[in-house]
């Protein structure tokens, strides 16, 4: 059973540090602990590209394939960067499956996700807030580059330090593009509230639109 | 917006001053996003993918490294009867080669020779080597004599099986032991 998760404080580097320990030794509870503490994030990172919970839990699969065999393999020696790690091995995934996705049929790709979806998904998304599927849509539009940094903060749950490091560039450019793509999805959303002949549903987006103006004007809101 | 997430008290983590307050409605929608989809990992699905990669990783750690084998096509070079045969073969050899270290052969029996010879000593102790030397050559040459009867007299054996084996063969025993009634009917 999965003993721990992902909280607000974040995994303990120590106690990550002697699970691996652990599941390096061959200790079952460490792995399933570990899978535990990173695997929402891993999974919400998938999720967040392929819209499929199916799919993103194949992908959270392979991911932590890769990071077992090479754990229990000897080959991985804890120096504190086991995160990093598992967020680079993460989004080449994620990449690799963006990659296959553009090369197929997108209209195709889009409706066999969307029948894939499972039924629970589709349950709580009906009863969700059209704000996501705004949002989404919204993303959908952003460069992958812009993309990647969103899904990083928002679903891998990283710090800017962490993502900076992950894609290799300065933190200040990263801050930079994180703000753009911000704006970015705020003009999309908008637009897509107030132009005709959009893809996004008028009154799925009103709340959110609303929001939005009610920002504009100075009304910071209330708490999340 | 710093109690949005896990890192809000990391100095690095500039989200706070990096997003201004128009975009917080985004800023704020994203971080909802983001707690449905980690949400969507539900504990069976953690437990299922626990399980799975484990048994992948377990499964690869039993797999034991290639033996180096000599193969031909799927089938092994070295199966037990060869490895027999060459064990066999690789102690004969050792046999051989010890046999050859312990018989004195004419190098060292023309060293022998020589050391027997007058030489001029230069002082008492080299004569005293050459002594020792010499009383190990004698050693040697009585084993290797000792050796020698013992292989004469195994070739004598041997020579004496030879000639019962042609005797054998041209049935001149059975002539002699026997009447040759039955002897001559049988053949």
């Amino acid at each position: 059973m999965m003993t721990q998760r992902h909280d607000a404080d974040g995994p303990d580097p120590a106690v990550i540090a002697g699970l691996l320990s652990r599941a390096t030794r061959g200790d079952e509870r460490a792995w399933r602990e570990l899978v535990g503490a990173y695997g929402p994030r891993v999974f919400a990172l998938a999720q967040s590209r392929c819209h499929n919970a199916d799919v993103a839990e194949e992908i959270m699969q392979s991911v932590f394939a890769t990071v077992a065999v090479k754990v229990r393999g000897g080959e991985y020696i804890e120096h504190g960067k086991f995160e990093a790690w598992l967020f680079r091995v993460a989004m080449n995934r994620v990449r690799d499956y963006a990659r296959s996705r553009k090369r197929s049929n997108a209209l195709f790709q889009h409706d066999h996700d969307q029948a894939a979806v499972s039924a629970d998904t589709r349950t709580r998304e009906r009863t969700d807030s059209e704000q996501m599927s705004a949002l989404r849509e919204a993303m959908e539009q952003l460069p992958d580059a812009d993309r990647e940094v969103i899904e990083l903060r928002h679903h891998g749950d990283l710090s800017f330090k962490q993502i900076a490091d992950l894609l290799e560039e300065p933190l200040g450019t990263l801050l930079a593009r994180h703000h753009r793509a911000l704006r970015k999805l705020k003009e999309l959303i908008e637009d897509a509230m107030e132009g005709p002949g959009q893809t996004l549903n008028k009154g799925a987006t009103a709340p959110m639109g609303a929001a939005l103006r009610q920002e504009s004007r100075g009304d910071k809101g209330g708490a999340v | 917006m710093n109690d949005m997430h896990n890192n809000a008290d990391n100095p690095m983590d500039l989200s706070s001053l990096a997003t201004p307050q128009e975009l917080l409605g985004v800023e704020r929608s994203l971080h909802a996003a983001g707690l449905q989809t980690r949400a969507g990992a539900t504990n069976e699905r953690l437990d299922r993918v626990a399980s799975a990669t484990w048994a992948a990783a377990s499964v690869r750690e039993l797999e034991a490294p290639a033996p180096i084998v000599l193969a031909r096509g799927n089938t092994s070079i070295l199966t037990p009867l060869r490895m027999a045969a060459m064990l066999a073969i690789g102690a004969g050899v050792i046999a051989s080669v010890l046999a050859l270290r312990s018989t004195p052969n004419s190098m060292t029996q023309t060293l022998a020779q020589r050391s027997t010879t007058t030489q001029p000593e230069t002082s008492v102790a080299s004569g005293g080597a050459v002594a020792d030397e010499l009383a190990m050559f004698d050693s040697y040459l009585a084993s290797a004599d000792a050796s020698r009867s013992g292989i004469d007299s195994f070739v004598e054996d041997a020579s004496d099986l030879e000639d019962r084996f042609d005797a054998l063969s041209s049935g001149q025993d059975w002539w002699s032991d026997t009447d040759g009634s039955a002897t001559q009917g049988a053949s």
